[in-house]
């Protein structure tokens, strides 16, 4: 473009077609043909290298953790059986332990209630042979008053009527007691 | 300073047959990235960084954008892709180092788009077929078919000049800039150093050579990627 | 039979100068004529680009996709332009006609017409410009399939190119293949 850089200055046509047709030809496909050998061809083939290496890596990575979670998954499943299990053993000791207390529990009332019956009746029959003893005493006590006043002359009725109210008074002081 | 016109100089002769710096700028192009292809590729790390990064986002980008518009299976096209996009983008920005850019020639886009074509046609073929293709040429109404046959051959012509079009406008102006301020300097400083030219052609340069050069690769890498796989479905 | 005696009087003085400046004169018209087209690119490439300002405002988000599909569907809109710039450039710098044989007429009507030729690069200048601001409206509304948007709206502007390109043919046969010198 500097004319005064010009050593052949014999210019061809602007619009021209010329023999330089056939040698861009040739030198287009050389050019084409060294791109591709030693550029795109090499290039290209180490970045999907590359690239499959490291989806490989990620691959396994992958299927490292998916390993790891299924036994994770696994061993959980032990343990909540193993918990389980636990659970139901110490259920059944404990309801054991509570059907045995209820049953001692009721074997104490029903002996309980038993020997509350056992007494009363205890009670009782200690309470009648006492008012018997009593009414005996009451009779022996009586003869003596009588025998003491015998020398009196005592009139049957009278005496049984005093005799019937003694006994009626002591009585009831006993019976209160 | 004269301007004896626009056209490629001569680099040398083999025989008869003129070598334009056409081809000469291309080989030098062909070299620098046999090279740096060859450098990167010998000893890859696991971990990318520095200059293996951005080869490896340029090899990815250009991967991705094949499989996004021609699909997943048609990723074997990427090293033409690239092919078309790395040529071509860095034929056009080496008007900033003082180059003549090859993709100023109309032989050179011409080629690439012929080559195209010929991509386009043998795919298409390929795959529907010799005489399902053909007959995708009588689609809608077989009237229509010369219009259809024109309408196929104006791809690549469309394609080639577009792309010349564009990067010879840029390198007449810039031609047409450094010459109008090497003549300023002379006219308004006395110098024949043309200190004008230092700066001022910079905002232009960023603009015909690096904006317009890059998206006229896309859009030139684009077009084959949808007429390839157009002709496919 | 004024006019025709005007016409005819017209061409006889246009004869009368160099063949070359005449070819050369002509050249210039028809370089001139040939950028015409810019005129198609300028009005599409506007429209795509309100569209991409609309496309950001209401979707702020999607901006690096709509900024994308944009400049794709302008670049591509520019190509009429580029064109006629190309026919323009050849007229100017590499002219064929200058060595051409043939009636200096001829030659002459071939520049002008070569360049006239181009002016039919408005109509897909403006056309894939409509395509590339519905393309940004599309993309701004769902980021997510630039992707086949881009695509589609690529094929579309493909197609719409191809009156430029018979236009194109037209200009290069009329200047390097002519058919009309030889009869």
């Amino acid at each position: 473009m500097n004319p005064e850089l010009t050593i052949a200055s014999l210019r061809l046509g602007l619009v021209e077609i010329s023999p330089t047709f056939v040698f861009q030809l040739i030198n287009t496909f050389i050019l084409y043909l060294i791109l591709r050998k030693f550029l795109f061809g090499p290039v290209t083939k180490f970045m999907a290298n590359r690239e499959n290496e490291i989806k490989d890596q990620i691959q396994y990575a992958q299927n490292l953790e998916d390993q790891a979670h299924e036994l994770i998954a696994q061993y959980e499943k032990k343990l909540e059986s193993a918990e389980d299990e636990g659970k139901e053993i110490i259920k059944k000791q404990t309801q054991r332990a509570e059907n045995r207390a209820f049953e001692i529990i009721k074997t104490a009332e029903t002996e309980i209630d038993t020997m509350k019956v056992n007494a009363h009746r205890e009670l009782e029959r200690e309470r009648i042979k006492a008012v018997n003893e009593l009414k005996d005493q009451i009779s022996e006590l009586t003869i003596m008053a009588a025998s003491k006043v015998v020398e009196k002359d005592l009139n049957e009725a009278d005496h049984k009527a005093l005799i019937d109210q003694f006994i009626n008074e002591v009585g009831d002081v006993q019976w209160q007691n | 300073m004269g301007i004896e016109g626009f056209g490629p100089r001569v680099a040398f002769f083999i025989g008869d047959i003129p070598v334009t710096e056409t081809v000469t700028v291309t080989w030098f192009i062909m070299f620098v990235l046999f090279v740096f292809s060859f450098l990167v590729t010998r000893n890859m790390k696991k971990e990318a960084t520095g200059v293996q990064l951005v080869v490896e986002t340029i090899v990815r980008t250009i991967n991705n954008l094949t499989k996004q518009n021609m699909g997943e299976k048609n990723a074997a096209f990427a090293p033409y892709v690239g092919t078309l996009m790395l040529l071509i983008g860095i034929s056009n920005i080496i008007g900033l180092f003082g180059l003549r850019p090859p993709t100023a020639d109309l032989n050179t886009t011409m080629c690439l788009s012929i080559m195209t074509f010929v991509l386009t046609q043998f795919f298409g073929m390929k795959s529907k077929g010799i005489g399902g293709y053909a007959k995708g040429f009588l689609e809608p109404i077989p009237l229509l078919l010369p219009l259809n046959i024109i309408g196929e051959l104006a791809n690549p012509v469309s394609l080639g000049f577009r792309l010349f079009g564009n990067i010879t406008a840029g390198v007449i102006i810039m031609t047409l800039l450094y010459g109008a301020l090497g003549s300023f300097t002379q006219l308004l400083l006395g110098l024949t150093v043309p200190l004008l030219q230092a700066g001022i052609p910079a905002v232009l340069h960023i603009y015909f050579d690096l904006f317009a050069g890059l998206l006229q690769s896309f859009i030139f890498t684009m077009l084959t990627m949808v007429f390839i796989s157009g002709a496919m479905e | 039979m004024e006019t025709t005696n005007f016409i005819v009087k017209f061409l006889e003085w246009l004869m009368s100068f160099d063949p070359k400046a005449v070819v050369l004169g002509a050249s210039a018209i028809g370089a001139g004529f040939a950028m015409i087209a810019g005129i198609g690119p300028g009005i599409g490439q506007g429209y795509a680009a309100g569209k991409g300002a609309e496309a950001v405002s209401r979707n702020p988000k999607s901006q690096r996709e709509t900024t994308m599909v944009m400049l794709l569907g302008a670049a591509v809109a520019e190509t009429s332009g580029i064109l006629a710039l190309v026919v323009a450039l050849i007229m100017l710098f590499g002219n064929p006609l200058i060595s051409a044989e043939g009636s200096a007429l001829v030659i002459m009507a071939s520049a002008i017409g070569a360049g006239l030729s181009m002016i039919a690069g408005i109509g897909p200048g403006v056309g894939q410009g409509y395509a590339a601001g519905k393309g940004t409206e599309a993309v701004g509304k769902r980021p997510k399939l630039q992707s086949s948007v881009v695509r589609t709206m690529l094929v579309g502007q493909a197609v719409a190119q191809t009156t430029g390109i018979y236009a194109l043919v037209i200009s290069l046969v009329l200047l390097f293949a002519n058919p009309l010198f030889k009869m």
